[in-house]
């Protein structure tokens, strides 16, 4: 167990690096920069119970305590990368997969649950978060109507209101807010509003 | 205030420096180190204390994160919301924490209730120092308000930045809280070490802390349930502070152990 916790953590050094440099590729990036770091943990809890093996055996703990810290030199780089290109990453994936499409699969039904307020643009409600630029002496702006009202009456006709890149099926997109107005997420011209989301 | 601390450069590759992460991983080291720290000088078995470290920390981001993944599906009705979208709920991570760390100590044949008592106190100090990232990254933030010390977020990447108005430093407060929670349990020598009462008399404190510090926050995510006046972490707080008090009053932890 113990070369296996040197093992483990160079695996998790190299998927660190690999995920650092590969973070551009959607799936892949995230699974190599969000699996370095568990990777490492499991090169910690390894090298700990080898270091604990060794002592109650009365072996030499230096493999032990090796793996150790290559293991924990790996853990510390690797959440960074996995909180700054595994995010990045994240963001790339989220694109390329829509939650909207998805809806009904709730336990409180199609509806989703009736107790709780709508949050971002995606549902609705108040944007979270967007990559778009906001003049450095913005004052409050207020929020914008809902990016994504309630799709078109069957049997309307508005061929220039649905967007390519708008999210959800059938979704119909609102007008763009006014020139002076930072653009709100999964607006029309904004990024998608499934970046990542902040911690509570 | 800019989430992004630095940009990095190698070679042709450029990869921002976010504070968030870094002070993340701070928080993590610092703690665990201290845990460690703290197991060496009661005595206990260092390799199996690193290694219910590991399982805690691996136990603590699954559980933040699935936590997260749960509000995203209930909130929006969406089983994939949680997968497709990246966070952590903080609440989730005692859940999960606390689970790895009661199992892979009874594994590892550690004293659960011995090993939580003497390091209680890397729990608050880790905790202070990845809100300081939540500061720097703009997250957690605070409510409209234009007293001496508001800050006010510019960078469009962070989330404090929409609407950019002045408001309250919510996660200072709450590490300044946690700073002073952690000097109480590090300076105080315990009287009654191994029953786990100074951990939950811990999480009843902090049940109390988050409760103040929610009153401050202003991210959209406030006010779930009970008709939008209860969050979900006040919800989780008053049954911390409830179970908690409850608890300290049972005979098992009230009772002296091992000194």
């Amino acid at each position: 167990m113990a070369w296996g916790s040197v093992a483990v953590g160079a695996l998790s050094f190299i998927m660190m690096v690999a995920g650092f440099f590969l973070s551009w590729v959607p799936v892949l990036g995230s699974l190599l920069s969000f699996g370095a770091p568990v990777v490492s943990l499991a090169g910690i809890v390894m090298g700990g119970v080898a270091m604990s093996r060794a002592k109650q055996s009365g072996e030499e703990s230096g493999a032990a305590i090796g793996g150790l810290i290559v293991s924990i030199i790996a853990f510390f780089p690797a959440l960074l990368v996995a909180l700054t290109c595994g995010m990045c990453n994240a963001c790339l994936t989220a694109g390329t997969m829509d939650p909207s499409l998805h809806r009904g699969r709730s336990p409180f039904g199609a509806g989703g649950n009736p107790f709780l307020v709508p949050r971002t643009a995606h549902d609705g409600g108040q944007p979270s978060l967007d990559m778009g630029t906001l003049p450095k002496d913005a004052g409050p702006v207020g929020y914008p109507p809902p990016a994504f009202p309630p799709p078109p009456v069957p049997g309307s006709q508005d061929p220039g209101a649905q967007q390519p890149g708008a999210q959800g099926a059938g979704v119909q997109a609102a007008p763009g807010p006014a020139p002076d107005v930072p653009s709100p997420p999964g607006s029309p011209g904004s990024a998608p509003a499934t970046g990542p989301a902040p911690p509570r | 205030m800019d989430p992004v601390l630095t940009v990095l450069h190698f070679g042709a590759v450029e990869r921002p420096l976010g504070g968030y992460g870094l002070m993340l991983s701070l928080a993590i080291f610092v703690a665990g180190a201290s845990t460690a720290r703290a197991g060496h000088r009661a005595g206990l078995d260092v390799g199996a204390v690193i290694a219910t470290i590991g399982f805690t920390a691996a136990g603590s981001l699954a559980g933040a994160t699935g936590l997260f993944a749960l509000v995203e599906w209930v909130r929006t009705g969406d089983p994939l919301a949680g997968v497709t979208q990246t966070g952590l709920v903080f609440l989730g991570a005692p859940i999960g924490g606390g689970l790895a760390l009661y199992y892979s100590a009874r594994a590892l044949e550690l004293p659960v209730g011995r090993l939580l008592d003497v390091a209680i106190a890397a729990v608050p100090l880790g905790h202070a120092i990845g809100r300081i990232g939540c500061f720097l990254g703009g997250c957690c933030y605070g409510r409209h308000w234009e007293g001496p010390v508001a800050v006010r977020y510019t960078d469009p990447m962070a989330p404090a930045a929409w609407p950019s108005i002045l408001r309250h430093p919510t996660p200072l407060y709450e590490s300044a809280l946690l700073l002073l929670v952690a000097s109480y349990f590090l300076l105080l020598p315990p009287k009654r070490v191994g029953s786990g009462r100074r951990a939950i008399l811990y999480f009843t404190i902090y049940g109390f802390v988050r409760l103040v510090t929610e009153h401050f926050r202003g991210d959209s995510v406030r006010g779930l349930f009970l008709g939008g006046h209860v969050s979900t972490s006040e919800l989780l707080s008053a049954l911390m502070i409830v179970g908690g008090l409850v608890a300290l009053r049972a005979p098992r932890f009230r009772a002296p152990a091992s000194s």
